[in-house]
This record gives C-alpha cells, structure tokens and sequence, in this order.
C-alpha cells in the first residue's frame, strides 16, 4: 500500500523520557485521489491502555493543522512537551501505550488515520 | 525501526478505527523494539477494546459475515429482537446491523435506558433505534419508546435475554466453531498458533457459553505464552 501520509520523529527516536519534547514532522504527500478534500487536519499525542478492563485515553496535545485542501500540504514540523506521567507499561492485566496521531477528515471518503507509536520511559 | 505508515479507515459515522492494513491497527500500533520492553512489545488480541461490541465484526459460524441479516431485519416489519444469553454476540450483532443500516443512508439511534424521548433520530430518511439491554427496561419507558417510534415510523431493534414476543431476526448462541472462528479473526496477525479445539471447547463450557468471558481468558493464555517465551534478561 503507497504511503500517503506519515508521522515522523527526529532521528528516528522512539524512546523519550518524561518532560522531553516530542519532536518531529508530519508529512501528506499525495491525495487518495483527484477530488480528495481534507475537510480536517489534526495532530495529537496520546496515551490509552490496554488490557481487560474499559479503555481510557488521555490526549496531551491536540492540534488542528489545516482545513478545506485539496492539495497536499507537504511538511509540517511539530514539537511537543510530553507530561511526567503516565509511563509506557506492560503488565498483564494492563498496558499503557504512546503515540502520536495525524487524522485526516476526508471529503468524500472515509477518515484516514497515521499512528507512529513511542515511549516514554522513567530514566536510570 | 522505520515509522509505519498507512492508510487506516473509520467507518463513516461511527469515529470508530478500522484497520486498512493488516500491519497497523488504530489504537494498537506496530511494535517497539525498545530493548527495555524486551524484543518488541506487542499488542493483545483478546483485550477488552479488541473484543468489544463493534470491535469485532459478526461472524456467522461458517465464517462468512451476515450480510444478508440486515435484508432479513428490513423484512420484518417495525420491530425486531436478537435474543440470546449473556457473551452469546448479541451486541455485537447489533453494531454490524447499526452500521449496515448507516451505509444504506438510514439514521440510526442508540436508546439508553432512560432517554427513550431523546434517541429517536433526525431527518427524513428511515430511521432506527437500537436498544441494548432490552430486557432492563420498564414497561413504561418501553410504551414511551414505542409510542414514539410509531408517531415518527421509526424502526426498533433490540437485544434481549429475555423474548419481547417481537419477531426474532436472529436467536445468538455461542458453539466451538462460533468461537473458533472469533478466535482465529482476532489471532490472523498474529503468529500464535490457534488455541486447540479442545481448549476452545473447554472454556466455552466452562463460561457457560459465554464467548465474552471466554475471550477474556485466553487474553490471559496469550500473555501467558508470550512471557513464557520471553527470553531472562
């Protein structure tokens, strides 16, 4: 499948600790197709867990990028301060997960979402 | 490791993650290859947010999904129940019709216990509520909801434990194949080997024929398997 769009992190880091800045680039190179629009662009950085219980989600930024193109928007760079908690997890009964997210609302069509997963982890 | 990127898909209406890709999945992303979570952290299938109503697509126990129930639900009139026992699919039965109703331009409501005055919805094309839960219900919320309904030519679907006496569209029970193939969906991205059929026999009737309870236990033999693979650090 073409990538259409990515989520990128500064040399290519996956590991972060908390306080760190989240940093890195959004990229939306080529429409699904020719009347493509997005309606709306928006950049998040969440946490969610996993596990048996209900899943909960915590959004620590939210931004909205861009509206009604039809164009591509090439590069946008972002950087983010991550909180202190919570840290990346993996137990049993309970994971906790980070990501950064770039959502497109697109007209007509389905949304279309990127995921680029990371961690924040407690340091030495 | 190099960023996964793809395209992933949400059901118009429903803001709800369908993966495209079988590589990523929304809200379960590709493995990290941190060293101090051990080689990759992976997701597990059978979590709650996995094998949710609506997480889960309806099965049919020869595997094929019911297309056609949704043709059968606009047969049967006004009204029409799912009946089945606790963890039997019901639900979920209930989220594939919601989102075939959508797709075929109708507007579609979830009742709530309480709310019945506010579920019916907008608009002029056809409409529907959904009612989880039926049999949770006061008979005087239900005449309201009805009442309602017929005033504005609403259709009602409902799951129940119990029968409501209205036409059944589909009685949900859970058998080994039912489960077996919920369970193979839910492992095709993985490289687990199938749990047994005498494994997936044994859970289902210790949980009573309750495919819910049954899955959370093999989310438990998932993590399971993969700690015992694990290797010392």
């Amino acid at each position: 499948m073409t990538p259409l769009a990515s989520v990128k992190f500064d040399d290519d880091r996956r590991d972060y600790a908390p306080g760190d800045s989240l940093s890195g680039r959004l990229e939306v190179t080529t429409m699904p197709h020719a009347d493509a629009v997005v309606v709306k662009a928006e950049f998040s950085v969440l946490w969610y867990t996993e596990g048996k219980g209900d899943q909960d989600i915590g959004v620590v930024h939210l931004e909205r990028l861009w509206e009604n193109r039809s164009q591509p928007a090439g590069e946008h760079h972002f950087s983010v301060r991550l909180p202190l908690l919570p840290l990346t997890y993996h137990g049993h009964l309970l994971k906790i997960h980070w990501l950064a997210r770039l959502r497109l609302d697109l007209r007509p069509g389905q949304d279309v979402l990127v995921d680029e997963p990371f961690n924040v982890l407690a340091g030495d | 490791m190099s960023p996964s990127t793809c395209w992933q898909g949400i059901e118009e209406g429903r803001r709800k993650p369908v993966a495209l890709s079988p590589k990523v999945v929304p809200l379960s992303p590709a493995r990290s290859t941190n060293a101090a979570l051990g080689a990759g952290a992976p997701h597990n299938p059978f979590a709650s947010a996995r094998v949710q109503p609506g997480a889960l697509p309806f099965l049919l126990p020869t595997g094929q999904p019911a297309t056609h129930l949704f043709r059968e639900f606009c047969e049967l009139g006004s009204r029409a129940q799912v009946l089945g026992p606790h963890g039997s699919g019901k639900s979920t039965l209930l989220h594939h019709l919601a989102a075939e109703a959508r797709r075929s331009g109708w507007r579609v409501a979830w009742a709530q216990q309480g709310k019945a005055s506010e579920a019916l919805p907008s608009g002029r094309q056809q409409r529907l509520v959904v009612v989880d839960g039926a049999e949770q219900w006061s008979a005087r919320t239900w005449r309201r909801l009805e009442s309602r309904c017929a005033r504005t030519d609403s259709r009602l679907l409902a799951a129940t434990h119990a029968d409501l006496g209205w036409p059944t569209l589909w009685h949900a029970t859970v058998t080994v194949e039912t489960a077996q193939q919920v369970v193979a969906h839910l492992l095709r991205d993985e490289a687990t080997p199938l749990p047994s059929e005498t494994h997936l026999r044994t859970l289902v009737e210790q949980h009573n024929g309750n495919l819910r309870l049954a899955l959370f236990a093999l989310y438990d033999w998932f993590e399971q398997r993969r700690q015992s693979k694990t290797p010392d650090t």
